[in-house]
């Protein structure tokens, strides 16, 4: 085990703790730890406040350091991080975004029930398993050239689309309706094609996943309903996946290019994964080119993961689309960053927001939430453990004016993944889960029991904290019917 | 952060979500080498694999922590663009900023291979290149 956290934290409020600026020599803006006292003592258990503090060395940063309740020890930035800096003479670090770029979840609706679809899940769960690439090395079913690539690096999800993958309301249903603006393939290295050629329309492995849900319990029947969730027993789909081994090779090339950068640039960090440049540098402006690139694969590898889904739901069941309903909820990135416009010391300002598993929580009227949903705020999807359940939830003002339109991703690992193999096998894993009615299909099993309810958090206790806290409020609750993990 | 027991040259560091390697040997080179073994022991049992291909690989970087780092991200990026899984490797040659090295495995059968976990990438968090009593030690972080 590492050793616990010692630092110093004022409490501001049940929820809310500082890591104050005197912390660490270095430090611009002081901390911020969205917790409770329980979360607060399991959190300290590990270094991840630390990294809270360190991420609060970065040139031009604003606010403080977030660190929402489901924070976790990563390399160099903390998991369930969020750093903004100014656009202007602020910069931008490839570890506050991470190797699997828009990294992200999708939720779809049905208008089926738990009665009509029980005795199927099995044969749903063999269907998607076989229609959806996935596993360690995955190759996709796609056929796509370099400069097939081009278009889905400019286009994100708008490609898939394009090519029958989808329609319309997928787009707009989207976190930046799918494609974010500034990408450059230009600034894309011949590796991370290569990589991510193949790996188009693959789910991947580690903690992604697709889950059939079942909703269990509604918190906000008027905003579900605004999300087009009618109440408990209907059934939701979950889709969790990123931007593969292309993310990976773009990210690993940027930080090379930012350990030079943060010599030339005068930089002092104390952690090299924390490398940046600024913004406004060739390298700064590189990287978020190439990013933005990334961000948008991953769009169109979640768009046509759905419409696999969509296929492999109506041949099983033998309906057509309207009448099964699969309309996209929301898709949200959590490891991204952002060019966005916040209000700071009252002052509207640019500014680069860093997710690194975080999700955007924007309210109720911001321009940038769907037309569907700008009266009740822009939904927010909290994927947990699959033993257990998943959250949606929606944006407030006040994550507006407190955590740059941020709140938690997950549930957060509390147990690394060799601790959770040798407590567990995936075998057991997988027949406890079916003794509780949960089919599971995994390509390694080894990694069914990393992904173990055992080794998170309860993203109950965590969504609790945010929604106290009033960074997101929850909406309703869906515990897993079938998953299917890599 | 805990330590599994050490074999072979390297040990497993866990990471809380993810994981490293604290690799061993009495020249860089070994230590190097058994970085990659450790890698690679965390996709696959390494008994399973056979060594019936060789791959030659050459890395250059700023500093020989970066070498660590880039070396490794060499062997991910072949395991992920050309499906081939290494067990032994010998470093032909190795300074602070480049290296030379043979490394031996073969190519990904699914009917024989069963993959445990995918590494995305080597990280310079706690990254360390160090003497270690009358060798050198090596430790690097991954995201998994």
């Amino acid at each position: 085990m590492s050793p616990r956290w010692q630092g110093k934290l004022n409490k501001i409020d049940d929820y809310r703790w500082e890591i104050p600026q005197s912390y660490k020599p270095g430090m611009n803006v002081p901390g911020l730890v969205y917790a409770d006292t329980n979360m607060l003592e399991v959190i300290r258990q590990e270094q991840s406040l630390e990294q809270v503090a360190n991420v609060a060395f970065l040139p031009g940063i604003v606010g403080k350091s977030l660190a929402m309740p489901d924070i976790h020890w990563g390399y160099g930035f903390p998991i369930g991080g969020v750093a903004a800096t100014r656009v202007e003479d602020g910069v931008i670090s490839p570890g506050g975004v991470g190797f699997d770029i828009n990294c992200g979840t999708r939720l779809l609706r049905t208008n089926l029930t738990l009665k009509e679809i029980q005795p199927l899940i099995p044969a749903l769960v063999d269907a998607l398993f076989v229609q959806i690439p996935s596993g360690v090395g995955s190759k996709g079913k796609l056929k796509v050239d370099n400069k097939e690539l081009d278009k889905v690096m400019l286009q994100g999800a708008a490609w898939a689309v394009e090519r029958g993958y989808g329609d319309q309301h997928d787009l707009e249903a989207c976190e930046e309706s799918g494609a974010m603006e500034g990408a450059d393939p230009a600034k894309v290295s011949p590796r991370a094609r290569e990589r991510g050629i193949p790996q188009l329309g693959t789910l991947g492995s580690g903690n992604h996943f697709l889950e059939i849900q079942v909703v269990d319990e509604i918190f906000d029947a008027a905003i579900a309903k605004a999300f087009g969730i009618q109440g408990k027993g209907q059934i939701l789909l979950h889709i969790h996946t990123g931007s593969r081994g292309f993310g990976h090779q773009v990210c690993d090339d940027y930080l090379k290019v930012m350990n030079q950068a943060v010599s030339r640039y005068n930089i002092r960090l104390p952690d090299r994964q924390l490398a940046c440049a600024p913004l406004q540098s060739p390298e700064g402006q590189a990287y978020f080119a190439a990013m933005a690139c990334a961000a948008n694969y991953a769009w169109a590898n979640r768009q046509c993961i759905t419409h696999w889904v969509r296929e492999c739901f109506t041949k099983v069941l033998g309906k057509g689309r309207s009448e099964l309903g699969l309309e996209l909820i929301y898709d949200v990135a959590h490891n991204i960053a952002k060019i966005e416009e916040h209000t700071v010391d009252g002052k509207r300002r640019r500014l680069c927001i860093h997710r690194k598993g975080a999700t955007r929580a924007f309210p109720a009227g911001h321009p940038d939430v769907p037309l569907g949903y700008r009266q009740v705020g822009q939904p927010v999807l909290i994927p947990g453990d699959m033993g257990r359940y998943s959250f949606v939830a929606v944006g407030t003002t006040q994550a507006m004016a407190e955590t740059f339109g941020s709140t938690c991703h997950g549930a957060g690992r509390v147990q690394s993944r060799g601790e959770a193999k040798r407590g567990l096998r995936g075998v057991d894993v997988a027949k406890v889960l079916a003794q509780r009615g949960i089919q599971v299909k995994a390509m390694s099993w080894a990694g069914l029991a990393e992904e173990a309810s055992e080794a998170y958090k309860d993203v109950a206790e965590v969504i609790e904290i945010t929604h106290q806290a009033g960074i997101s409020y929850k909406v309703c609750r869906a515990r897993p019917l079938g998953v299917i993990k890599g | 952060m805990v330590m599994s027991k050490s074999r072979e040259g390297f040990q497993i560091l866990e990471h809380t979500a993810d994981a490293g390697v604290t690799a061993y040997g009495q020249d860089l080179g070994q230590a190097f080498a058994n970085a990659a073994a450790g890698l690679f022991s965390l996709i696959i049992d390494l008994d399973r694999v056979r060594e019936s291909l060789r791959r030659d690989i050459v890395i250059t970087a700023p500093g020989i922590e970066s070498l660590l780092v880039e070396w490794l991200n060499e062997l991910i990026y072949i395991f992920d663009v050309d499906n081939l899984l290494f067990k032994r490797f010998e470093i032909a040659h190795i300074d602070s900023t480049s290296l030379r090295a043979r490394c031996y495995g073969e190519r990904v059968d699914l009917s024989r291979h069963r993959l445990k976990t995918g590494v995305k990438a080597a990280t310079y968090h706690l990254l360390k290149v160090e003497r270690h009593n009358s060798g050198y030690r090596a430790q690097v972080i991954f995201d998994i």
